[in-house]
């Protein structure tokens, strides 16, 4: 069974097999909770979202048609619920993260490779939702631009301006990183 | 110009050419001769490397998953929507006993509306019938009086 597909996971489901879909969400929930995590930036919040996107999936397995695979509609369900909720708390800086010790001449290339990792994270926290959820669903995911507007219920090129943008963005944050 | 169309297309297909459309692989390949455009596609390998690493080092701790995983296993799971077509394709011979009741009524419900509507469309025909008759008569009869009537403010008469 744990070698099921998702397709035949989600037929067992829409027959009310509650064991198929207890695997489905097992095999789902961490990254579906990455993505909900990375748009809503609160971890209770992004398990309360993937907790109710799983539900969704048992009440609406019967109406689920194999068009596309299952993960880009989980996903699509996972977005809407994050882009629906209006509590967004608010943005962390960076600075708390504190200084580093003294360091060496090679921990010191680390250490800046790490600031430079966390300033572009800030920069990614930082973007529009939508933004940020289209540049999530294409690096991490590694979804296509045209998946990625499936997702986002949008057209590929509306996708392509999301990601144009959000990158000018994040390399104006990469550039004041150098400087 | 051409400089600004390879920056676009390597913000939107990233800066990895094997993503790309094959058309504008072959655009990418003759803008290596310009330096500036080779220092763009450096630039945004860095930041494709950053962006990279930013995301993998978002890890979502195990115990998280187990919390959603135990929530849904604590709770009992709702009745599932069924599409209304199941119940013509084979439902209602299976579950005839909890589906004819429904199918009854929306036949009762359906009846009494053709009933409803067809009298009180037969009432409204037979209503503007009398009403023009009326009318017709009223024309022949009223038509005098309101001219050879007094006036109703003055009662002065024509």
């Amino acid at each position: 069974m744990e070698e099921t597909a998702d397709q035949d996971l989600m037929a067992g489901i829409a027959n009310g097999d509650e064991a198929a879909f207890r695997l489905l969400s097992r095999r789902h929930a961490a990254r579906a909770l990455r993505l909900a995590q990375r748009i809503v930036q609160n971890h209770a919040l992004a398990e309360e979202i993937v907790q109710e996107a799983l539900l969704r999936v048992w009440i609406n397995a019967p109406h689920w048609r194999p068009a596309a695979p299952f993960q880009t509609w989980f996903f699509r369900i996972v977005v809407n619920l994050c882009l629906n909720q209006k509590r967004r708390p608010p943005f962390a800086r960076l600075e708390a993260a504190g200084d580093p010790p003294d360091p060496g001449p090679d921990v010191v290339r680390q250490i800046e490779a790490k600031q430079l990792e966390q300033s572009v994270a800030a920069a990614i926290d930082a973007l529009p939702e939508r933004q940020r959820t289209a540049i999530q669903l294409t690096y991490h995911e590694g979804l296509s631009n045209a998946e990625t507007a499936t997702v986002l219920g949008t057209s590929v090129s509306a996708v392509e301006t999301l990601l144009a943008r959000a990158k000018r963005t994040l390399r104006a944050a990469l550039a004041g990183h150098a400087s | 110009m051409t400089v600004s169309r390879f920056q676009r297309l390597i913000d939107v297909w990233s800066s990895d050419l094997s993503r790309w459309p094959a058309r504008e692989q072959a655009f990418a390949e003759r803008m290596f001769a310009d330096p500036v455009a080779r220092a763009l596609l450096d630039q945004a390998k860095m930041l494709d490397q950053a962006i990279s690493r930013a995301e993998m080092a978002a890890k979502i701790p195990d115990q998280a998953v187990h919390r959603v995983l135990a929530g849904l296993r604590s709770r009992r799971l709702p009745p599932q929507r069924q599409p209304l077509l199941s119940h013509w394709r084979g439902g209602a011979a299976t579950n005839h006993w909890v589906t004819w009741p429904r199918f009854a009524a929306l036949a009762c419900g359906a009846t009494l509306g053709v009933v409803v509507g067809l009298s009180s469309l037969g009432m409204r025909m037979a209503t503007s019938l009398d009403l023009n008759l009326t009318q017709t008569a009223a024309t022949d009869t009223d038509l005098s009086s309101s001219l050879f009537d007094a006036d109703s403010v003055t009662g002065l008469g024509p």
